[in-house]
């Protein structure tokens, strides 16, 4: 696999030095070793974080749902602070098997996937590089990467205005998800480790938020397309459409009311005109309308 | 004893989980160009690396291989040119499977690259692959039967289509791979994991330039074939190579990418069909163009070029037909034999033609099948001869399951039929000599041990052998042990594939096991003083027919008086189609001792605005002949259900930018349990006389009609012509998949 060193961390302190030396932090490795087998991750060290007693836990607070970054997926759903939008959307990731050994801060932090990236050596060899392997041009036809981020629970829990709380060597902050996939917080997702994710209570009114998606196959899949639709609970006109999956990473919409027409025909235009995955931008952006129709329908007031 | 009994002791592992004293580890190199010629390669690098033993190019196999001798094109490792990405290059033997990679991976080969030949759309026109073919043709077949263009004059009404069929893989779990070992006595045992040792047997001796007598195949526990491991493949002559050159046995597994790149998938095709309907609705005639994209090499290609057009016409009677079928090389990796081997792609084509004139002749799709289905005994136009026919009984049966439902929005059925052969009545490679051979011993224990040479490839054969054995011999199952796919200790048998292994192995193990009840009943007639016709066996026991109650003798005691008698009691039986070839060229291909019918219907929801496809519900009513194994027929029939539900929707493994995709299970869309529709499978038995008690086939035959009933059933719903599998969504959704918008009433919408 060409990896330089793996170690267990023993505290998250550890883990933290670790990771700010250029460490990668490995929790459950559904995302991280496939990479390693084909050959992306070449000289890279891993520190494995999972069995960190902090960066685990399903609670709830006053304020809402914290969940931490090394709970599993299955865990989560398992856990009876999970509320049923959640749990249901946590469901449909990847394969029962997956979701066992995947947590949910590597599924917010999973690379961003592309059918000219993730693939082994002998196959990138003859398709040749592209620019994320040290090429010069991008294989999908972009004039930059758009490779995707192909998250299901990113793309509801930034619907949902969630939070992480992430660290950096000795810094610590809460951001919002949406804004952790933004182009300043580069740093951050690339050098820090997620500690937990909070999800405020407006989220947690059942029927407010709604997840369509586009998939191949009902299991094991990475998901083409996800679009989620959320209303706050206190303040029913405020509905947002977020796109996912289908995109570099999760994108929230906040419709105008009374029309929202246009801001869900907008969807669409999130959707990069380069093809990193089995279906067409044509597609995808057609699709991302349909559904963000539906979603709509089903959280509007 | 209740449960099965034990698996022969070899046969237990899989061939990755073999390990022996001082086994090395192997692994190839491959191209990593579609087309080029090869101007040099260097193993000194490889040789050098730490820990790697040996190294092989292709100068060390001066012989061709390829199943068919008229067409032996593949080398075993490239020589001169490279024809497809993933071709083995060079293999390596070293002592850890990593140390192997690593020395593979630097192997050093130097290229010119040539155009490389992407679709098969542009046939003739392009670089040839092969010196012999100038026009990349493999072979261009063309066959008429019956007066085509007069019953095409005649016509009340005449449809036509062009068809786009796309290449799939088999998917079998357990990758392919070997455990090759030259012996200190001279001789290659060879663990491998395929569909028919026999033929590895001798095309491994035949590229290594040994005997056959010198090489043993064992097939230990194989994760399915579907088709994949039927013929020699690099990795198990190389892995021999190397073994005779370090004396070590050599292990060489493939991973999932190679599996990919090894292929022999389905083929795709493109057929333009033409279809004449009659007065009284009937077919009058059938006229295909079929072009296969055959790949790099032969393989089985010659086959799949006649399969695909001596099948056109059954499971219906027509009045005439011809077709041309040509299969083209292209630059991917070869296709070969996938279950329903040559028959799928034309099946979707000729019963999504035939919904469609339905539709247009407002024909309920169903009741006009019935009425043009082949029955018992009769012969087709090129000389099929039909045997038993189940085909109005399993329409009859979807008809019966289907009547009561009704569609919702969005919501239609579709149907189709099928046949397929039991085994062909020729083999590849011409000769008179039986297909199948069985030894059948009686051990005083009251065991008997079954010797065959077919392959056990997950698909129960074996148990359907035993049961058919214990049957003759009035016995319990378990009372039956087999050993199999070993070369040195059983007979020849073709191997596992074109659902050949119930009705010839079976024939080969029913005359075996007669022999030995006989000598049975001759012993212990002796010995009661009454005649053997007057005997009989039952489970354990030795009894008079009119009186079972009164005089008899245990199983072992019959056993011994016989051992006593004659010695060991033995007995051996071989089987070899009583068929006749049709009289034109290429008439072997196609005859079989007995045709299997299908028939099935599809019910799918659509979603108009994103052109998605649900198929909740799969009906196959599959005429097997007699069923000697319910439970494992019906295994068969919902494999067939999934695995067409696969190729309709989700499966595909071809080119893109020249290098085969995908090349691994996650992108290769093999549906998961999630997926499944409600499956209802119902068993027609229309027993053969040529089938062992009747049996014919139910491996590959019921995953015909499957796709193109979804395909019917989307039509149908969507109000669309379906002319492309797999189905795309957005084909669906495309306004440009609406220029051929369908007419009429759905009948069994
Ligand atoms: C076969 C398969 C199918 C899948 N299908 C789906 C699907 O249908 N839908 C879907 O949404 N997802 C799908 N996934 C993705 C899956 O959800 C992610 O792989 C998984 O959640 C990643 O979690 P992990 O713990 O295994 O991450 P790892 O592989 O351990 O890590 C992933 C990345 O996140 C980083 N990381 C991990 N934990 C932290 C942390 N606490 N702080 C900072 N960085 C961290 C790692 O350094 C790495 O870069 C699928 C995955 C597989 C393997
Ligand atoms: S989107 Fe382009 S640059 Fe990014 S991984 Fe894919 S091919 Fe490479």
């Amino acid at each position: 696999m060409s990896i330089c060193d793996v170690r267990t961390a023993r505290s998250l302190e550890e883990a933290l030095v670790l990771t700010a030396e250029g460490w990668l932090p490995l929790a459950g490795g559904t995302d991280l070793v496939p990479r390693m087998k084909h050959g992306l991750l070449t000289g890279a060290r891993v520190v494995i974080v999972r069995g960190l007693k902090e960066l685990h836990g399903v609670h709830t607070t006053d304020t809402g749902l914290v969940v931490g970054a090394c709970t599993t997926i299955a865990d989560l759903c398992r856990s009876s602070a999970c509320p049923p939008w959640l749990g249901g959307a946590c469901a449909q990731i990847a394969g029962p098997r997956v979701r066992e050994l995947a947590t949910v801060g590597g599924a917010l932090l999973q690379e961003r996937r592309c059918r000219y990236y993730n693939r082994p050596v002998l196959w990138r060899t003859a398709s040749g590089a592209c620019l994320r392997t040290g090429g010069d041009r991008c294989l999908a036809g972009g004039d930059r990467c758009c490779a995707t981020q192909r998250s299901l629970l990113s793309t509801v829990l930034v619907a949902v205005s969630a939070s992480v709380v992430i660290s950096r060597g000795a810094e610590e902050r809460s951001v919002l998800l949406e804004d952790l996939y933004g182009p300043e917080a580069g740093a951050w997702r690339a050098g820090g480790i997620i500690r937990s994710v909070s999800i405020s209570r407006m989220a947690e009114a059942e029927g407010k938020v709604a997840v369509e998606w586009i998939r191949r196959r009902a299991s094991i899949d990475y998901h083409d397309l996800v679009v989620a639709g959320a209303s706050r609970a206190g303040s029913p006109h405020e509905v947002s459409v977020t796109v996912g999956a289908a995109v570099p990473y999760p994108r929230r919409i906040v419709l105008p009311s009374p029309a929202p027409g246009g801001a869900i025909r907008s969807a669409a235009t999130l959707i990069p005109s380069a093809q990193s995955g089995r279906l067409s931008p044509a597609y995808l952006r057609h699709a991302a309308v349909v559904l963000a129709g539906r979603v709509i329908a089903r959280v509007a007031p | 004893m209740s449960s099965p009994p034990p698996p022969w002791p070899w046969t237990d592992p899989y061939v990755a989980d073999l390990s022996l004293p001082g086994m090395v580890f192997a692994a190839m190199a491959r191209s990593t160009h579609a087309h080029a010629a090869l101007r040099s390669i260097d193993l000194a690098p490889a040789l050098a690396t730490p820990g790697v033993l040996a190294a092989v190019d292709g100068r060390a196999f001066p012989l061709m291989g390829g199943v068919i001798h008229s067409s032996r094109d593949e080398p075993v490792l490239a020589v001169d040119r490279v024809r497809y990405v993933g071709e083995p290059l060079a293999a390596v033997a070293a002592v850890s499977p990593e140390a192997a990679k690593a020395g593979a991976a630097s192997v050093a080969a130097a290229f010119d690259p040539l155009p490389p030949v992407l679709t098969m759309r542009s046939v003739g026109l392009d670089v040839p692959l092969h010196e012999e073919h100038p026009d990349n043709v493999l072979r261009d077949v063309a066959l008429e039967f019956g007066p085509v263009d007069e019953s095409f004059a005649s016509a009340r009404a005449v449809f036509a289509g062009t068809y786009h069929y796309g290449a799939s893989t088999h998917a079998a779990l357990e990758p392919h791979g070997v455990v090759a070992w030259w012996r200190p006595e001279g001789r290659l045992w060879v663990w491998t994991s395929t569909q028919c040792p026999h033929l590895v047997q001798h095309g491994v001796a035949r590229l290594m330039g040994l005997e056959p007598s010198a090489v043993r195949v064992i097939t230990p526990r194989v994760g399915g074939g579907f088709g994949g491991k039927s013929e020699v493949f690099s990795h198990e002559v190389v892995a021999a190579r190397l073994s005779m050159l370090l004396g070590r046995p050599v292990r060489l597994i493939l991973s999932r990418e190679e599996v990919f790149y090894t292929h022999r998938g389905r083929h795709e095709a493109l057929i333009d069909l033409r279809l004449a309907v009659g007065a009284h609705d009937e077919i009058l005639g059938l006229d295909a163009d079929i072009i296969l994209n055959g790949g790099a090499y032969a393989g089985m290609g010659l086959v799949t070029t006649y399969y695909a057009g001596q099948f056109l016409g059954i499971p219906y009677r027509v009045g005439a037909f011809r077709f041309r079928s040509r299969r083209v090389f292209t630059n991917a990796p070869p296709a070969g034999p996938k279950r329903g081997h040559g028959s799928v792609q034309i099946r979707f084509a000729v019963e999504r033609l035939l919904d469609r004139a339905a539709l247009s002749l407002g024909l309920n799709p169903l009741a006009w099948r019935m009425s043009l289905a082949l029955k018992s005994d009769e012969t087709t136009l090129n000389g099929l001869k039909i045997g038993s026919s189940g085909f109005t009984r399993c329409l009859e049966e979807i008809a019966r399951m289907t009547a009561p439902l009704q569609c919702g929005e969005g919501e239609a059925i579709g149907v189709a039929g099928s046949a397929y052969i039991s085994g062909a009545a020729f083999p590849i490679i011409p000769n008179r000599l039986p297909h199948s051979q069985a030894i059948l011993r009686a051990d005083r224990s009251g065991l008997f041990v079954l010797t065959v040479g077919v392959a056990e490839i997950g698909q129960g054969a074996l148990e359907t052998l035993r049961t058919l054995v214990a049957q003759t011999l009035g016995q319990p199952t378990d009372r039956v042990l087999a050993v199999a796919g070993d070369t040195d200790a059983c007979p020849v048998d073709l191997g596992s594939y074109s659902s050949r292994v119930t009705l010839m192995a079976g024939n080969a193990v029913i005359a075996a096991a007669a022999a030995v009840r006989r000598q049975l009943l001759e012993a212990a007639g002796d010995r009661l003083a009454v005649a053997p016709e007057s005997l009989d066996l039952v489970p354990n026991r030795v009894v008079v027919r009119e009186d079972p109650g009164g005089k008899g003798m245990s199983l072992t005691r019959a056993i011994a008086r016989a051992e006593e008698r004659i010695g060991t009691v033995i007995g051996s039986g071989s089987y070899a189609p009583a068929v006749e070839p049709g009289p034109y060229p290429g008439g072997a291909l196609g005859p079989s001792p007995a045709f299997s019918f299908t028939a099935a219907a599809a019910k799918v929801r659509f979603d108009p605005d994103l052109g998605a496809v649900e198929v909740t519900d799969i009906w196959i009513a599959h005429d097997c002949g007699r069923a000697v194994n319910l439970a494992r027929v019906n295994a068969q029939l919902h494999g067939c259900a999934l695995m067409g539900l696969g190729e309709a929707l989700m499966e595909q493994a071809g080119l893109h930018r020249g290098i085969m995709d995908p090349v691994g299970m996650l992108d290769y869309g093999v549906p998961t349990a999630r997926d499944l529709p409600r499956i209802h499978a119902v068993v027609v038995s229309a027993a053969d006389p040529a089938g062992p008690l009747g049996a014919k086939e139910a491996g590959e035959g019921p995953l015909l009609p499957v796709v193109p009933a979804i395909a019917n059933a989307v039509a149908r719903a969507a109000g669309l012509d379906i002319c492309a599998i797999p189905l795309s969504s957005e084909d669906l959704v495309r306004p440009s998949a609406r220029e051929t918008p369908l007419s009429g009433e759905a009948a069994l919408r």
